[in-house]
């Protein structure tokens, strides 16, 4: 299958807003759905192309709200969809019960952007240690570097 | 009997990466296990946003000690992508044999390791003893024997003479014939089969859903490939077949390894041949464009992604690596359960670990009496050793 025939069939049977749909490439497809969307956009992906791979999520602090990317290889392409976190709400659904392979690449993107992932089985820090302080969040722009946590974050 | 908890891990004085491990046995039988990682967590993707391209790919580099060249293949792969820069041929070329002498370097030692795991010590010893030939290729062409700093934006940093060419094939020969010598004793050799048929098992079906990579998923009877699914370099030009094992455990990830290490010769070889003369390396502008990129890459221990994002300056605006021991650890953990506790040394081990097992610390502890004792990484090894 090639990206555009992906996208087409996203675009034909998919029943719910779609903020992005581009082929960027034979093997490339981009997607945007609305952050509420993002469980029924999973659940439609893993029937429409069944147990698939999940490369990782890809998180990205762009000001006003967070992105996140979920890199998927479905059917032989590369399918990237686009979600996007606003600041303030700070949460989203968890893709894990339907792709099991997102429960460590959810908790990265908790650790370091502070995107609560609701209904995770398993929320536990995954890259942070224990005694770092709470809402500090390390890949977020506004971080400078905490008073505790990281003391000097190559500002002097 | 009452179940235990067992941590391995993170600290101790000859641990080179630390981890923390914890299981729970009944007995000699793991019940559960669970990981704790971020023990080493260096900000590199933080610090990427923070310095210009260039000084990013120094930063990529390092990432891993063993797929270094990998890496700095794959965010130059990315940030090209977004530049539009289509690289020399002969450049890419050399890309692709840096990135088979890669695999080649890094089956052997990770096979000698596993030797070392199950008490296998004198395969340890011939097969690191032969991994010196494709190391001393490496330094050789690259100037180094790790770190080989052989890719750079928009290019190679160093050609391949004619006069390597001649050692790089008497070389190859040499390890392919290796590598079949080793082929043969992992399905022959008594104590090696004992030692690893049947152990570490995780179906393929659990594979793809804990989103397993590389030979780790293939050794599970799944063909994925990303030379294949997603062809980059010259990778469509050149034959090589998807190995692939049904034999689920450790032993079907060794044979899938050793056969790699024969194909990626064979790669080396065609590439040698069919590589165009030309410059290996061109300007690459210092400012790259605005957009994105998601660039995948087949390193030896699995798929690697990088997403670049640029934002028109000389600093990405984000750079996400998301490495192959990450993405093997959730079926790494499944491979432990059901299995004996002499037999986690090498289970974990069958998934190539960017972190070091050697020398941990273990402390059993009796979770009904409060019981503790402490036991050495060695002293696993050792009990590992004596079922041999």
């Amino acid at each position: 299958m090639t990206a555009a025939e992906l996208i087409e069939q996203v675009q034909s049977r998919y029943e719910g807003e779609l903020t992005e749909a581009e082929a960027r490439s034979s093997v490339q497809a981009w997607l945007g759905v609305p952050a509420v969307d993002i469980t029924k956009m999973a659940q439609f992906i893993v029937e429409e192309w069944g147990p698939l791979h999940l490369s990782t999520i890809s998180g990205n602090d762009r000001g006003d709200h967070i992105d996140l990317i979920y890199h998927f290889v479905a059917d032989g392409v590369s399918l990237n969809v686009r979600t996007a976190v606003d600041k303030g709400v700070d949460e989203i659904e968890t893709i894990t019960p339907i792709v099991p392979a997102a429960i460590m690449y959810e908790r990265e993107i908790t650790d370091m952007f502070g995107v609560t992932m609701a209904g995770h089985p398993d929320p536990r820090r995954l890259v942070l240690p224990e005694d770092w302080p709470e809402g500090d969040y390390p890949l977020r722009r506004d971080n400078i570097g905490a008073e505790e946590g990281v003391k000097d974050n190559g500002q002097t | 009997m009452a179940k235990l908890d067992f941590p391995v891990g993170p600290q101790h004085p000859a641990l080179k990466e630390p981890e923390n491990l914890r299981f729970s046995v009944d007995g000699e039988l793991v019940v559960d296990a669970d990981i704790r990682i971020g023990y080493v967590h260096r900000s590199i993707e933080r610090s990427c946003s923070e310095r210009n391209f260039v000084q990013d790919l120094y930063l990529c580099e390092r990432v891993c000690g063993i797929c270094s060249n990998a890496h700095t293949q794959n965010y130059c792969q990315a940030v090209e992508a977004i530049a539009g820069v289509e690289i020399p041929e002969r450049a890419q070329w050399i890309r692709m044999i840096m990135h088979e002498f890669e695999r080649i370097h890094s089956h052997l030692l990770w096979l000698g390791v596993a030797g070392h795991e199950i008490g296998f010590e004198s395969l340890f010893m011939y097969v690191w003893r032969d991994r010196e030939v494709i190391q001393d290729i490496l330094e050789m062409v690259s100037g180094n024997r790790g770190h080989y700093a052989m890719t750079m934006l928009g290019g190679v940093r160093y050609d391949i003479a004619p006069e390597m060419v001649t050692k790089i094939r008497e070389g190859l020969a040499f390890l392919r014939q290796r590598a079949e010598y080793y082929a043969d004793i992992a399905t022959s050799e008594q104590t090696f089969l004992e030692r690893t048929s049947g152990v570490g098992v995780v179906s393929g079906e659990t594979c793809v859903q804990l989103g397993a990579v590389g030979p780790v998923l293939r050794a599970s009877g799944v063909a994925f490939d990303v030379r294949r699914t997603f062809p980059y370099l010259q990778y469509d030009k050149v034959e090589f077949p998807v190995r692939t094992s049904e034999l689920c455990d450790v032993l079907g990830r060794t044979l899938v390894r050793v056969q790699e290490v024969i194909d990626a010769c064979d790669i080396c070889t065609q590439c040698l041949d069919m590589m165009p003369e030309g410059d290996v390396n061109m300007r690459f502008p210092r400012k790259v464009p605005e957009g994105e990129a998601v660039a995948r890459i087949e390193a030896q221990r699995g798929e690697v992604i990088y997403y670049v994002r640029s934002n028109g300056t000389d600093v990405p605006e984000r750079v996400k690596i998301r490495t192959p021991t990450l993405a093997n650890l959730p079926a790494s953990l499944e491979m432990v359960k059901g299995g004996y506790i002499a037999d986690i040394p090498i289970a974990f081990a069958s998934i190539d670990p960017c972190f070091s097992c050697a020398d941990r610390m273990v402390e059993l502890n009796d979770v009904s009496s409060g019981d503790s004792r402490t036991m050495t990484w060695a002293e696993l090894v050792k009990l590992s050793r004596r079922k041999s």
